[in-house]
């Protein structure tokens, strides 16, 4: 986080979760490497000033950043014995929340505490559970990104809400209109009921929190047929398996039903319509290494290239998740918003 | 593991609906500044998309695509229609939804409102406050047959001022003298008129009820040390203002000779946010040093007095009830006619407003 977004969001009143329309679900706090081990870092999240710092096991805490004794920001505080201290008066806090000293004070006041977030750190991120006090489903698998694949990770922030983000994965006629994608055939998509329809992108998530689609097309036509002729990378037929939790999917891009690389896409909501696109890549290697580079190299510009694409419409569209005059091949997208808001419903604000 | 952070390049920052304006005409934007590509407008405290039909008329439509929200602004002229980026729905000037790649029946309800728009004087106007146009745009002669007639710069102060405080500052005869430093041995008048046969040298009469005007005089002007020292010694000086709730015409006389003309219009960008703009005219005489040497000395003092008025915009408060004595009779009269349009533009803000939510719950197809 630099210093500069903290700067801008502070000078502006916390957001209402309202204006936020988040799902209870899983976001990302931050990438664990911008979080040390010894030194509290301030995070908007939420539409609020958080604090996220690591305990003694190295195990992240996050938490209202304003100390709840005279409001200092615990963000310029000190790590001391696996405590949050706070510069202001040096109350101390643990990893649950708790103020376990307060100098000169010999019984500590039981409301003396900050309510922290489930956290849960994976995949390179610090994974926070926003909604409820207690997590509804577990942070899903996503088994390609401890296989031992090449990676890479992009984190672009955006002026487009969480929803928008997402439902994007289930909008097939904008792959032909934004991305320029020309195949020999017709693009389709398939809303999946089943969750081990997914299986591919890793075991099954929680029922409930579960969405799913299959997008489907025949080889590439145009100037992108012509270059993956020529690495030999196109196919008789392409698979893009999504499947996701409300606020992060996990899809695998399949040439002819093999796995050519797995994402993951997940968010940062950091204030109403500035949220961080988080996508993280694996490709599996194959062993043969100049095949394996030219596919590393190919994959990254193409999804490099489409993500490039993307932004500006976020950076743009219309603030805020209003409803859209739909037609029918927007089926995908509008079962999306019906099952995120689904979520929107289940989640009851947590003190903040 | 390779990473890339990126930052937004846009601000979220989502505009407030304005609330106080006028049924009028807005100028949007200047001709030239509208090519062939679509342009991102903010008026009203709305987000606007302005482009360019085949036959080269200007548009004025809501910034964001009917079907999932993504910016016109970024979308293609595509045979004379504009073509989102995001899924290639393409709008006609008249805002209905002409096409829909894979779709042959396109729902009835994708389609953008228009606003009624005019292009003259270089400008891009906009009607705002009803569907259609409460009146004609105001003609300003100056500007078309008479163009030959005067030396002419254009205008453009943006400021924190509400567009009433921009216009009612004509009808305000007192700021001459205590902020402008106007000497004169009697005092200045401000008459109302209430014949627009009266103000026929402004330009051809504007729809009596959006109508408003007045005269500024000046019997016994002092002139400034500059224009002495040029062999001009002015005694008699008269102002004509005449104009509609959102835009003003000014004639200037001097000992009954026109001297200049002023067309003043205002593109309100949203709350606090206001662009005065518009064109000087001054009055050629066919003598030509004198007249170059008359402009110059012109827009000096118009430059000046302008950042004279800048200046107090830009620490006043619109909120401010006011105390108004004897000699605001002028401002007081203006805003009544004012506010009388505001009202008149009350419905169809409701109506736009209501769109936002209500219109945006579509059905599938």
């Amino acid at each position: 986080m630099t210093m500069k977004r903290e700067l801008d969001l502070a000078a502006r009143p916390r957001a209402t979760t309202d204006e936020l329309n988040l799902a209870a679900s899983w976001y990302i706090a931050c990438p664990s490497r911008d979080l040390p081990a010894r030194r509290p870092i301030a995070l908007a999240l939420f539409g609020r000033p958080l604090v996220a710092w690591r305990d003694e096991q190295r195990r992240p805490v996050l938490m209202p950043r304003h100390c709840p004794h005279m409001g200092a920001s615990l963000a310029d505080g000190a790590i001391v014995s696996g405590r949050l201290q706070c510069p202001f008066h040096h109350w101390r806090f643990a990893a649950s929340g708790q103020c376990t000293a307060i100098p000169g004070i010999d019984r500590v006041p039981a409301m003396a505490r900050q309510p922290v977030y489930p956290v849960v750190e994976r995949y390179g991120y610090v994974w926070a559970w926003y909604g409820t006090a207690e997590p509804l489903f577990p942070l899903p698998e996503i088994p390609a990104l401890e296989g031992d694949g090449r990676g890479f990770r992009f984190a672009d922030t955006t002026a487009a809400t969480v929803r928008r983000i997402l439902e994007n994965s289930y909008d097939p006629d904008h792959l032909a209109a934004l991305h320029g994608l020309r195949v020999a055939g017709s693009l389709e998509l398939t809303v999946l009921s089943d969750p081990r329809d997914a299986r591919r992108n890793g075991p099954p998530i929680h029922d409930d929190a579960w969405f799913g689609a299959v997008l489907e097309w025949p080889s590439y036509a145009g100037a992108l047929g012509a270059v993956t002729r020529w690495l030999r990378a196109n196919a008789r037929r392409f698979t893009l398996l999504v499947d996701g939790w409300p606020a992060g999917q996990r899809i695998t891009y399949l040439a002819d039903g093999r796995a050519q690389y797995t994402l993951l896409l997940a968010a940062s909501p950091l204030a109403p319509n500035r949220t961080v696109q988080h996508i993280c890549v694996a490709i599996p290697r194959s062993g043969a290494f100049w095949r394996d580079l030219a596919g590393y190299v190919f994959h990254r510009l193409q999804i490099q290239v489409a993500s490039d694409q993307d932004l500006p419409i976020f950076n743009t569209i219309e603030p805020g998740d209003g409803n859209g005059i739909y037609v029918k091949r927007d089926l995908g997208v509008v079962k999306f918003r019906e099952h995120y808001q689904a979520w929107v419903q289940k989640g009851t604000p947590v003190a903040g | 593991m390779i990473e890339r952070w990126r930052r937004a390049q846009t601000s979220p920052a989502v505009p407030a609906e304005q609330r106080d304006l006028p049924a009028s005409w807005y100028i949007a934007l200047r001709s030239q500044e509208l090519a062939f590509r679509p342009r991102p407008l903010q008026l009203f405290g709305r987000l606007l998309v302005a482009w360019r039909d085949r036959g080269g008329q200007a548009v004025v439509m809501p910034r964001h695509c009917p079907h999932m929200g993504a910016s016109l602004a970024l979308g293609k002229i595509v045979d004379g229609c504009i073509r989102c980026p995001f899924h290639h729905w393409r709008f006609d000037a008249s805002g209905t939804c002409v096409e829909i790649p894979g779709i042959e029946r396109i729902p009835v309800i994708a389609r953008q409102s228009v606003y009624p728009v005019v292009e003259r004087y270089g400008f891009v106007w906009v009607w705002y406050g009803s569907a259609a146009p409460l009146f004609p745009l105001p003609a300003f002669p100056a500007l078309d047959v008479d163009r030959d007639r005067y030396m002419a710069y254009q205008f453009s102060d943006a400021t924190p001022a509400t567009v009433r405080q921009v216009l009612e500052n004509a009808y305000d005869h007192h700021h001459f003298v205590t902020l402008h430093g106007v000497r004169a041995a009697q005092p200045l008048t401000l008459t109302m008129l209430s014949d627009q046969d009266a103000a026929r040298d402004n330009g051809p009469p504007i729809a009596a009820d959006a109508w408003s005007g007045a005269v500024l005089e000046c019997p016994m002007l002092e002139p400034p040390a500059v224009l002495r020292a040029l062999g001009m010694t002015p005694r008699r000086f008269r102002v004509l203002i005449d104009g509609w709730p959102a835009g003003q015409r000014f004639t200037f006389f001097v000992d009954d000779r026109v001297i200049a003309r002023e067309l003043l219009g205002v593109t309100p960008i949203g709350p606090g946010q206001t662009v005065q703009r518009g064109w000087a005219m001054i009055e050629k005489t066919g003598a030509r040093w004198r007249d170059a040497l008359f402009y110059l000395v012109y827009h000096v003092q118009h430059r000046a007095g302008t950042r004279q008025d800048l200046a107090i915009y830009r620490s006043a408060s619109s909120e401010v009830p006011g105390v108004p004595v004897k000699y605001d009779r002028g401002v007081i009269k203006f805003r009544e006619h004012y506010r009388r349009w505001v009202a008149r533009a009350g419905a169809e803000r409701d109506h736009r407003s209501d769109r936002s939510g209500a219109d945006r719950k579509g059905a599938a197809e």
